[in-house]
């Protein structure tokens, strides 16, 4: 195809000149500048749909407000934004959007996320006229299956999560049935949501129609906090959300993933795996320092580590996770070198042919192969010769490996415990880079700050004192 | 001087004032006053002798021990919105929700539990409730217990206690 | 010595004791109590001895409990000086108890052909001997303060000090002029010289006879025991507890107890001087011994009316209010107290008029007289304790530098013009 030329013009938006691409969608660019206008069915992945009709503007020469998702950039265009006008349209739309709605808003999880609630306290704050008892009513609670519920009472009909399963992964299980008042999302009868992407149909749904079973009433939005991170479930390395709270009756707990907007590689959305993968950082953690079963003291088990190495100077085999930051295995790059360790990163346990598809998943399930190739470790299994000290530094195969003597620092409890074995903070507990297959490098920030925090990887290591890496 | 001074008026000046002792006389006089009427008839002291008098401004409003409400049915009205534990500016409130499933409502807690030595007893739960579930119209002023464990309120314990004023129909 | 001096010595002294000792926890409940009255509210009177409330005095003891069982503390940076710091609230709780110790709670005691005095130090000097002794007790609470190692309990202990020392002159110099007035520095003929009459039918009490010395001196006595209005030194409100910050248990309790038994003193001084001390208005001695048994008729028929007005009193005082609920524990107290004071009228009535019987001038009658002037000494002794109480529940507390004013400029020079005005007369005009 043809690379059209981008060409950028002047238009003036609410006595401001703002400079967009010729052609441009109006209300993308009127987004990206800023304002702030009320919208449901346009979604940047999606494209507009022209069904909701909140995104009125005014535009000069026009004599009504248009749509500003239809309408094009051109030289010379002057738009307004907040007008009395447009204000009183956006009432009425907003009034008609929830003529049968039932405000559910106490026991709705998108409380706090909502389009409508924010366009009502926005632009609404009018006493409806529809009494309760007049309201149409539809099906509340259906599970959709793929940890999808939907609510079709709560829907405003913006058809993103149609043009989703119909576009987006073809799969296209949803539809708007019926006619006019009574129009509502749903499946053929007796089909279920079948497809990997699913649930970013919650995401979409700018209402409470369609949320996540998963999630469904553990937490209320307002008290999480979003921490930009990156899912370590494959070599893509979707971008995400990690949501997490800590209140005063929990710890620091992760309630939910969320993908984040990287156009370089996800683009809005992230796979079912992905999402889900946050229960895993949760479940069957490793939290304190074992010398085979019994249970040690985080100082003794760093002397017994340190004496165990210099004991067996000279005949240690080093494993490490592929999933680790680039920080983390240079430190273990520079440890092994210091002990006089071969260094491995076998790859091969990581690779998963059946997992992968057409879209976001990768057949190698590790987050940073491409940091380990990168650094030049040897990604081949170690030739299990007997007579060695094995530090496994959180690789899943380690038990393909035979040894004398091993010191696991895992995060997760294994199922027999080695000689020493040490716990390590998990990949949200602390901070570092990632590289993904494409070799783009993406930052992922320590989202929780438990009140008893295990070690992280290079807290063990300081004993050998091998320098400052980057920030962790 | 300018028409701007202001004269500030002063005390002590006058020969009776500096002498103190008729001003102490005075205060004297006012002070045995009151104690020679309370010691003639200990009555006139207005002192309530708790416990044997009660306290008798306990009005509908006055904000006593908390209760969860009931729907007309017995059933508990709370649909664990969590309006009053974001409201509560000493976060008191333990909420954890859970599915409800006879078809009254989508959302019920599974635990409600109001820790009475964190509450500050502002009020701002019952006001920021939407559905008229929570009330602090028991009346109750008096809590004791033996272990700080015995000033949590459960939600069995707060589905219990009864409204000190007649049990109203609910404004939700 | 016999044994009958050794006997009337020694009770003295153990009358003594018990006097200043006892009189704290009564003080300590009369000035809760009082206070509370008169701010319109009740004070203590809950703590009970198995249902015996006896108006709330049993709370004191309580105190006394509390204070003994708290956990002992020592400022950590003392270091060496521990031991000042812990003898330092001795000083001035035995200051004061010592110069308790020469006020005369009866006239001499005339039995068998000995002259013995009711005092518990039986010297002839009282007055020296109470003003030398008294001024030791600021020294405690310079150590105290000094040796708490904290800016403001030695601000406070400074301010106390120089305030004591300010108004020893005052009190001094009044003295003097009391000393020309009645020349003599014995308590007991201090007593003596206030039994005739003034103007013919006053009773020629010492304040009376010198009402500006008997002002200079009872304000310069309020300093002196730190109460209100000039609790600089422990200002409630200013510097927490001020040089007794530091102090906990049984040191902080003998500051206290210090403090209760110093103004204690002060109103037996100030009885003793200006009040009459141990007298019944124009009734001396001799008049009481010769006409005794009019004396005693007259308390066998005051004495019941008394009681019995006070049952009455306490029939309707010690209740709960009628029209909240009956209170059985305190109706039973009150059953209890009136058999018991009905029981004590009955038997002192009975010894007054037997002794009412016996011929004049034998040894009951004499002893009786004296047990007669110690129960008035106590009663006038109370009556300036309420005073103290009173006036410390009246007034707010000087600022500071208008402590130092008063005591310098004001009182420094009243008691001076006193003395020149006193000598002039006694020496001029009366003799």
């Amino acid at each position: 195809m043809s690379e059209k030329v981008k060409k950028m013009v002047k238009i003036t938006v609410d006595d401001r000149t703002i400079e967009a691409e010729e052609g441009a969608i109006l209300l993308q660019v009127l987004l990206e500048n800023g304002f702030e206008i009320p919208y449901y069915c346009y979604h940047e992945a999606l494209g507009p749909d022209g069904n909701c009709r909140m995104c009125m503007v005014e535009i000069e020469g026009k004599k009504r407000p248009q749509i500003s998702c239809d309408t094009f950039v051109e030289e010379g265009l002057i738009v307004r934004t907040d007008t009395e006008n447009i204000r009183r349209v956006r009432r009425g739309i907003l009034e008609l959007q929830l003529v049968n709605h039932p405000v559910d808003c106490p026991v709705c999880d998108q409380a706090g996320e909502c389009s409508l609630q924010d366009y009502y306290m926005e632009y609404g704050l009018y006493h409806g006229k529809v009494p309760k008892a007049e309201k149409l009513h539809f099906e509340k609670h259906l599970d959709l299956g793929r940890n999808v519920m939907l609510d079709q009472e709560r829907c405003v009909l913006c058809k993103r999560c149609v043009r989703f399963t119909g576009n987006i992964v073809k799969t296209g299980e949803l539809g708007v049935v019926e006619r006019a008042d009574h129009s509502h999302i749903a499946t053929l009868p007796g089909r279920k949501l079948e497809n990997g992407y699913a649930m970013n149909v919650v995401d979409l749904c700018p209402v409470g129609a369609l949320t996540s079973k998963d999630f469904r009433f553990k937490q209320r939005v307002w008290f999480l906090t979003s921490t930009p991170s990156v899912c370590h479930g494959c070599a893509t390395g979707c971008a995400i959300y990690i949501d997490h709270a800590k209140t005063k009756f929990e710890d620091d707990t992760i309630y939910r993933f969320r993908p984040r907007k990287n156009p370089d590689i996800n683009g809005h959305f992230i796979c079912d795996e992905g999402r889900l993968s946050y229960k895993a950082l949760q479940e069957n953690r490793l939290r304190e320092a074992r010398a085979e079963s019994s249970s040690i003291g985080f100082e003794e088990a760093a002397a017994q580590m340190k004496k165990m190495v210099e004991s067996w100077q000279g005949r240690i085999v080093v494993l490490a996770d592929a999933n680790l930051y680039i920080e983390e295995l240079e430190m273990v790059q520079i440890f092994a070198n210091r002990i006089g360790g071969k260094l491995h990163a076998p790859l091969d346990a990581y690779r998963d042919p059946a997992f992968e598809d057409a879209w976001l998943k990768s057949a190698m399930r590790a987050a940073n192969a491409k940091g380990v190739e990168r650094l030049g470790i040897d990604t081949s299994m170690p030739s299990s010769r007997g007579e060695v000290l094995l530090i496994n530094f959180n690789h899943p195969a380690a038990g393909d490996v035979k040894a004398r003597r091993q010191i696991d620092l895992l995060t997760h409890r294994p199922e027999t415990f080695a000689d020493l074995t040490l716990p390590i903070a998990a990949w949200s507990e602390t901070s570092g880079t990632l590289v993904n297959e494409a070799g783009i490098e993406q930052r992922c920030e320590q989202a929780l700050f438990p009140n008893d925090p295990v070690p992280t990887l290079m807290t063990w290591l300081e004993a050998w004192d091998l320098g400052e890496r980057c920030l962790v | 001087m300018t028409n701007r001074v202001k004269t500030v008026p002063r005390y002590n000046k006058t020969a009776k004032e500096r002498l103190y002792l008729p001003a102490i006389f005075e205060g004297l006089k006012v002070t045995a006053k009151h104690l020679f009427v309370n010691v003639a008839d200990i009555n006139a002291v207005e002192t309530l002798e708790y416990p044997e008098e009660q306290p008798t401004d306990i009005t509908e409003r006055y904000r006593g021990l908390h209760r969860l409400t009931h729907r007309e049915d017995g059933s508990i009205r709370c649909v664990a919105c969590f309006m009053c534990a974001t409201a509560c500016p000493a976060q008191c409130i333990h909420i954890v929700a859970t599915e409800r499933t006879d078809g009254i409502e989508e959302k019920m807690p599974q635990i409600f539990e109001i820790d009475t030595l964190e509450c500050v007893f502002c009020g701002y739960c019952v006001e920021a409730c939407p559905c008229d579930a929570i009330r602090m119209d028991t009346g109750i002023f008096s809590v004791t217990g033996k272990r700080r464990e015995d000033f949590v309120l459960t939600k069995e314990q707060l589905l219990a206690h009864k409204s000190a004023f007649g049990e109203d129909t609910s404004r939700a | 010595m016999s044994t009958l001096s050794i006997v009337v010595t020694l009770a003295t002294i153990v009358l003594a004791a018990l006097l200043a000792l006892l009189m704290i926890p009564v003080l300590v409940w009369l000035e809760r109590r009082v206070c509370g009255l008169i701010q319109d509210r009740l004070g203590p009177n809950r703590t009970n001895l198995f249902g015996f409330r006896l108006g709330g005095v049993v709370q004191s003891f309580a105190d006394v409990i509390k204070l003994v069982v708290k956990e002992e503390y020592y400022p950590s940076h003392i270091g060496k000086g521990r031991w000042l710091f812990v003898l330092a609230p001795m000083i001035t709780f035995a200051s004061a108890l010592l110069a308790f110790m020469v006020i005369p709670f009866a006239d001499d005691l005339v039995l068998y052909g000995e002259r013995m005095k009711i005092q518990a130090l039986p010297v002839e000097y009282g007055i020296l001997w109470y003003l030398a002794i008294g001024s030791v007790g600021v020294i405690g609470m310079v150590f105290g303060g000094w040796m708490s190692h904290n800016k403001y309990s030695l601000l406070g202990a400074l301010r106390s000090a120089s305030q004591m020392v300010s108004y020893e002159l005052a009190l001094g110099l009044g003295v003097i002029s009391m000393i020309l007035t009645y020349g003599t520095i014995d308590f007991n003929a201090m007593v003596h010289w206030q039994s005739g009459t003034v103007l013919g039918f006053l009773p020629a009490w010492g304040a009376l006879v010198q009402p500006l010395a008997a002002i200079v001196v009872i304000v310069a006595l309020f300093v002196e025991t730190n109460r209100a209005p000039f609790s600089v030194a422990e200002g409630e409100s200013e510097i927490v507890a001020g040089f007794m910050t530091e102090y906990t248990a049984m040191k902080f309790a003998m500051y206290f107890m210090g403090e209760y038994v110093a103004m204690n003193t002060a109103s037996a001084v100030i009885v003793t001087m200006f009040f009459g001390g141990y007298q019944l208005p124009w009734l001396s001695t001799e008049t009481l011994t010769a006409h005794f048994s009019a004396v005693a008729w007259t308390i066998v028929v005051a004495l019941p009316l008394f009681v019995w007005f006070f049952i009455r009193w306490m029939k309707k005082n010690n209740t709960v209010r009628p029209t909240v609920s009956t209170d059985w524990g305190r109706h039973f107290e009150t059953k209890v107290l009136s058999v018991v004071l009905i029981a004590m009228t009955v038997v002192i009535d009975l010894i007054l008029i037997y002794i009412s019987t016996l011929p004049e001038g034998s040894a009951a009658t004499t002893v009786a007289v004296t047990l007669l002037q110690i129960a008035v000494f106590v009663m006038k002794l109370m009556a300036f304790n309420i005073f103290f109480i009173v006036v410390r529940w009246t007034l707010p507390r000087f600022r500071y530098d208008q402590v130092q004013t008063l005591g310098w400029r004001y009182l420094l020079p009243l008691s001076l013009l006193n003395i020149f005005v006193t000598a002039i007369v006694v020496v001029g005009v009366l003799s």
